[in-house]
């Protein structure tokens, strides 16, 4: 992995009011060229903020800390026309809920073209337009010519999301940050538009950045992954070895609770209690409340990340776990 | 009436062809007129279920899956009577409950409660926990300590401290919430409990904990579920029963690992080919079955079979004569050209 998009180092997030607590804490990871990584966790994780600390999307309240560098150009604290002339060309955005993200009063076309022109100056309205319509064939949207000049309520929630991924990839981005992007759609519209973004982030060389709660999108998705609880990074890991030997318990977690498609249903094991805020974090590691191989050294240490075989993992007892046993699904 | 009554049995197997159904749900329509001040004078009205007819054994969990738009929340909602049924008729422990006037369904409402999807939206936010849980309870008539008394066992029973009693909703996380709906669902001891999509709203690792209470509660209590979800691999792991459902009708209804192991309608097999699975090696196998286009209006469903527009299988007959459901002894599904079995 030599060529580096993003390389993101000691990321701290507070808000303003919340006494010196931080909702992201020493975040660091990096994203290579054409590579897909998934950041996974449950909500309040920091997963979110993160990314959109990176791309300048917080509030004011926001106090955001350390390093992010998008090949080179320092991004935290740079100036607004640095990020603008960024966002959209270089790094462009999806979120969640497509509604929201495009605008009621303006045609598909319109909003696509505007994306386009706001970053190339010399091209026409007519050479946007029918770049518009090349980009709403790229994602496979039926009848691009007559879609071109219809509104977002006109589309359903799987045309949407194609709409805003064609306005992603209008400016050919070295890196997409994909914010759940199928959370909202069903499951026969979320495996199409996975297969989209895989092919068009394959095609064009693209990095993508895929925050994620759902580990069965990460297992079809993802090259590497990071696994984030309660601000923090606690686990980064190839695909493989996140779901055959995860190194964090909170990872075994999440593995285990999870209702399988296959194998003879049985009680699931679910991990007690729930994931601290940032204004009630416990002292030492951030999961031990919820963590049954817990020790005394957990409740008084914050674990640093090291090394486990080819993962890392921020976890005390990481090399003295029993074996995690899979159990094999067969499709 | 208290927990430690005699429970009803779990059916085994062989019971369930014997025992009359709890729940049975027969044709049932609703249509919503299409309204508003865009309205066309005689346009056709949105035919939300298009006669769905299931039933529900005692003591079993059917599940009933379908992606939005597929009528599934407006069954359940024509079931409870929160929506009046266009036709059709849905009788719990064999009274008619679409012919009951408000009174008289007041007094099955302890017989049929429901878990909502949002446990934010789903409690009062003024009311303390203890009085949430105990509001049902009015409709047994018990005397102020027997409703103290029966709370208290209810928090017990779904695991909340009773310190939570005092407490407001927004003091409690989601898990703990969708704890206290369920309480609030049971304390009326029903015989048949409503999910609507009980655990989407809650992260992963608190899923878990939600879905093994439903099924602790259930062996222990005897009462039966609908469990309406979207999430396949959570509807596989607490139904006996799953029922498909697509654009207002039933495609296909087996049991669990029927369903799931063999189906026999191609929207099911679709639906579960699209399931991600938590398994990278089993991902770069997988060949999904890539479905076409969307799901149609339910204003204006095709003619015919109503998955045929996006069924790699159709043929003419599918467009002019609509499959009936038809069992094969194990499933009951509505194809022409089902999958091989």
């Amino acid at each position: 992995m030599s060529d580096i998009l993003l390389d993101v180092r000691g990321l701290d997030i507070a808000f303003f009011g919340m006494a010196g607590q931080r909702s992201v804490r020493d975040v660091s990871l990096t994203i290579a060229r054409g590579e897909t990584v998934s950041i996974v966790g449950e909500s309040g994780s920091g997963k979110s903020v993160s990314m959109r600390a990176i791309m300048g999307l917080l509030p004011d309240s926001a106090y955001v800390s350390g390093s992010a560098k998008f090949l080179g150009q320092e991004l935290i604290g740079a100036s607004t026309a640095t990020l603008r002339s960024l966002t959209g060309s270089r790094i462009a955005m999806i979120f969640q809920d497509p509604l929201t993200a495009l605008n009621p009063l303006l045609s598909i076309g319109d909003q696509i073209s505007e994306a386009i022109r706001i970053h190339n100056r010399d091209v026409s309205r007519r050479e946007a337009r029918e770049r518009a319509l090349q980009l709403l064939r790229d994602v496979a949207i039926p009848f691009p010519e007559k879609r071109l000049d219809q509104y977002p309520h006109e589309f359903s929630g799987g045309m949407r999301q194609r709409v805003v991924i064609a306005i992603a990839i209008a400016n050919k981005p070295d890196l997409i940050i994909a914010d759940e992007p199928t959370t909202a759609l069903d499951v026969t519209v979320q495996a199409e538009v996975l297969d989209l973004l895989r092919r068009l982030c394959r095609q064009n060389g693209t990095g993508l950045a895929l925050i994620t709660h759902d580990l069965g999108v990460v297992a079809g998705m993802a090259e590497r992954v990071y696994v984030m609880y309660a601000g923090s990074i606690v686990e980064a890991a190839l695909v493989d070895d996140i779901f055959e030997r995860p190194a964090h318990p909170y990872t075994r977690g999440l593995l285990r609770s999870l209702p399988k498609m296959k194998d003879q249903a049985k009680r699931l094991e679910d991990i007690g209690g729930t994931p601290p805020t940032a204004a009630s974090l416990p002292t030492g590691c951030a999961f031990h409340p919820r963590c049954s191989f817990a020790t005394d050294v957990c409740r008084k240490e914050t674990p640093r990340l090291n090394s486990y075989g080819r993962s890392i993992a921020a976890c005390h007892l990481g090399g003295s776990l029993p074996a995690f046993e899979k159990e094999i699904e067969t499709a | 009436m208290t927990m430690d009554g005699p429970n009803h049995a779990s059916p085994s197997a062989d019971a369930k062809s014997i025992a009359p159904p709890l729940l049975s749900v027969r044709e049932l329509i609703k249509d919503f007129a299409s309204s508003g001040v865009f309205a066309l004078a005689g346009s056709n009205p949105i035919r939300a279920v298009a006669g769905v007819s299931f039933d529900v054994l005692s003591g079993e969990t059917l599940g009933l899956v379908g992606e939005s738009g597929c009528g599934k929340s407006t069954l359940t909602r024509c079931i409870l009577r929160l929506l009046t049924p266009t036709s059709g008729s849905v009788s719990l422990g064999g009274v008619d409950l679409a012919g009951l006037d408000a009174e008289a369904m007041r007094n099955q409402r302890k017989h049929l409660q429901v878990v909502f999807q949002d446990p934010y939206a789903s409690l009062h936010p003024r009311m303390r926990i203890g009085d949430i849980i105990a509001e049902p309870l009015r409709l047994l008539n018990l005397s102020r300590r027997a409703s103290d008394d029966r709370v208290k066992e209810l928090v017990d029973l779904v695991k909340l401290n009773r310190e939570h009693l005092e407490r407001f909703p927004h003091e409690l996380s989601g898990g703990q919430r969708q704890r206290v709906g369920i309480a609030r669902a049971l304390s009326v001891n029903p015989k048949m409990v409503l999910l609507d999509e009980p655990v989407s709203a809650l992260d992963v690792s608190i899923q878990a904990g939600i879905l093994n209470l439903l099924m602790d509660l259930q062996e222990r209590l005897g009462h039966s579920y609908l469990f309406v979800a979207h999430n396949l691999s959570t509807v596989r792991h607490i139904s006996n029963r799953v029922a498909v459902m697509y654009l207002g009708k039933i495609m296909e209804i087996a049991p669990r690992d029927q369903l799931f192991g063999a189906p026999r309608h191609p929207y099911t097999a679709a639906l579960l080919s699209a399931v991600p699975v938590a398994d990278p090696k089993v991902e770069r196998r997988r060949q999904r079955i890539v479905l076409s286009g969307e799901i149609p209006s339910p204003a204006a469903p095709p003619s015919g079979c109503r998955f045929r527009t996006r069924c790699w299988k159709a043929k003419e007959v599918c467009s002019t004569t609509e499959p009936e459901l038809r069992s094969d002894g194990a499933s009951t599904f509505a194809c022409h050209f089902p999958q091989a079995s």
